[in-house]
């Protein structure tokens, strides 16, 4: 009796490890399956599309940024505005008319300052010159005729004077 | 209240303005075409007997020279100090080479040489006790503009005494020692050289006015070539720049004048940036294209402009 009880749990135990094994098994073909079927199928076509469409619409992006940015950050005109922050523009380039407005037109913009080259070649050795000064002659003073120089003349108000580079 | 006088003359290449409001004016002013004379014949480069041209012919000796050229050259070397060499007074061969080899109104289609960088403005040696400058051999200075400067400062001081007014303009490098009675300094116009009009007035005391520019002083090489007189010493050749003139106010007029220079050489933006990054003051540029460019700075000194009609 005992016996035959056993032998029902084995049989009963065998069937159900059989039975989850084969239901495992099946399970993960069918999973598989799905997945070549699925995401197979996605990641060729995820490809083609990658080549195919983004490549255009970051050409069309890139272009469209460039085309309407273009006339407010790149003209020559802004170049002028790329100074530091105390430099004002008082006029734009080839403007003929002088510019309206005293505080609207003082366009300040921040930049950092322009790296410059101001380097210049490190000083050759110096060649010490012997310590034996010489004496030049210092010009005597000169009696110049006065009869080209006009004389000074009076004036009511100081006269405007313009600056402007020698001549 | 002393009488205000006027006088105009030519020295130093150029037409020199002044005028003083002080005790006596009239017989001071008299005394001023000698006075700048006197100076030439110190600072002189197209002078062949000048004292200058007496040191550059003596170079690679010490050699020892009056208390006017000791001056002048420490101005310059300090000048190339604080411009990094923009400013180089060693500059002398470099003009030769592109033809400015005499006074501007002689020079006429000359012969020009390959370019050579300025020699290295340290090299210059001074003694200032002694009174003894040493130059490098094959190098020889040109004071050009800071002679100009330092003689209108030196002679605005001398003329206005303790308590004149004088100005004295020597060709663009200005220099305002004290104000007229009854005004708050000297009326100083900026002129646009494109049109001849002034650009904008700035009211002068006790600092120096200096305009430097490409618009004057060019000639034609045999070559065919366009020259002007700012020679860049880093290259030995007239400076390519976008600049027209550029003005500076500053409290001595050496180092205004070097400033103009160096931000000539380097154009606009990049000269503004350069400018303002080591020194806040008073610059004011006019651009070949007609852009105008100011420091906050200067237009803090500006009485009137034609920017707004006028103010």
């Amino acid at each position: 009796m005992a016996n035959s009880d056993r032998g029902r749990k084995l049989l009963i135990r065998a069937a159900l490890v059989t039975g989850s094994t084969v239901a495992t098994l099946f399970g993960a073909q069918n999973l598989a399956v799905l997945d070549q079927n699925t995401f197979g199928n996605f990641d060729d076509n995820a490809t083609d599309t990658a080549t195919t469409v983004q490549q255009p619409e970051a050409t069309q992006a890139v272009d469209s940024i460039t085309s309407e940015s273009t006339p407010t950050i790149v003209p020559t005109p802004t170049q002028v505005l790329r100074t530091s922050p105390n430099i004002v523009v008082l006029r734009q380039p080839g403007q003929p008319q002088p510019v309206q407005g005293n505080q609207g037109t003082q366009q300040t913009v921040n930049s950092a300052p322009v790296q410059v080259n101001t380097s210049i070649q490190p000083p050759a050795p110096v060649v010490q010159a012997p310590p034996a000064p010489q004496v030049i002659q210092a010009p005597a003073p000169v009696v110049v005729q006065q009869q080209a120089a006009p004389a000074p003349q009076p004036v009511p108000a100081p006269r405007p004077v313009r600056t402007r580079s020698s001549r | 209240m002393n009488n205000l006088y006027h006088i105009s003359f030519h020295g130093m290449g150029c037409v020199i303005n002044a005028q003083l409001q002080a005790e006596g004016g009239a017989d001071l002013l008299q005394l001023l075409p000698q006075e700048v004379e006197r100076l030439e014949q110190h600072l002189s480069r197209f002078r062949p007997h000048s004292e200058l041209m007496q040191l550059n012919n003596r170079a690679g000796e010490w050699v020892t020279v009056s208390d006017i050229l000791i001056e002048n050259i420490h101005a310059a070397k300090n000048a190339a100090r604080i411009t990094d060499g923009l400013y180089n007074p060693l500059i002398l061969p470099a003009m030769l080479a592109n033809g400015y080899d005499r006074s501007f109104e002689n020079v006429t289609q000359p012969a020009v040489q390959q370019a050579q960088p300025a020699p290295d403005w340290r090299d210059i040696k001074l003694r200032l006790k002694q009174r003894q400058v040493w130059i490098p051999k094959g190098s020889a200075l040109d004071l050009g503009g800071i002679a100009k400067g330092w003689s209108a400062q030196y002679l605005a001081k001398r003329l206005a005494g303790e308590e004149g007014a004088c100005l004295i303009d020597i060709g663009g490098d200005m220099y305002a020692c004290g104000a007229p009675q009854k005004f708050a300094g000297w009326p100083v116009e900026v002129e646009n050289p494109l049109d001849g009009a002034a650009v904008a007035t700035i009211s002068a005391c006790d600092m120096a006015v200096v305009t430097s520019g490409v618009d004057y002083r060019r000639w034609q090489a045999q070559d065919g070539s366009m020259r002007h007189h700012i020679i860049n010493p880093m290259t030995g050749a007239s400076a390519e720049t976008d600049a027209l003139t550029v003005t500076i106010a500053h409290t001595e007029a050496t180092l205004a004048e070097a400033y103009t220079k160096a931000v000539l050489i380097l154009g606009s933006n990049a000269g503004l940036d350069w400018l303002t990054s080591r020194w806040q003051g008073a610059a004011f540029v006019i651009r070949q294209d007609g852009a105008v460019l100011a420091t906050s700075d200067f237009i803090s000194f500006i009485s009137s402009s034609n920017f707004d009609g006028g103010n």
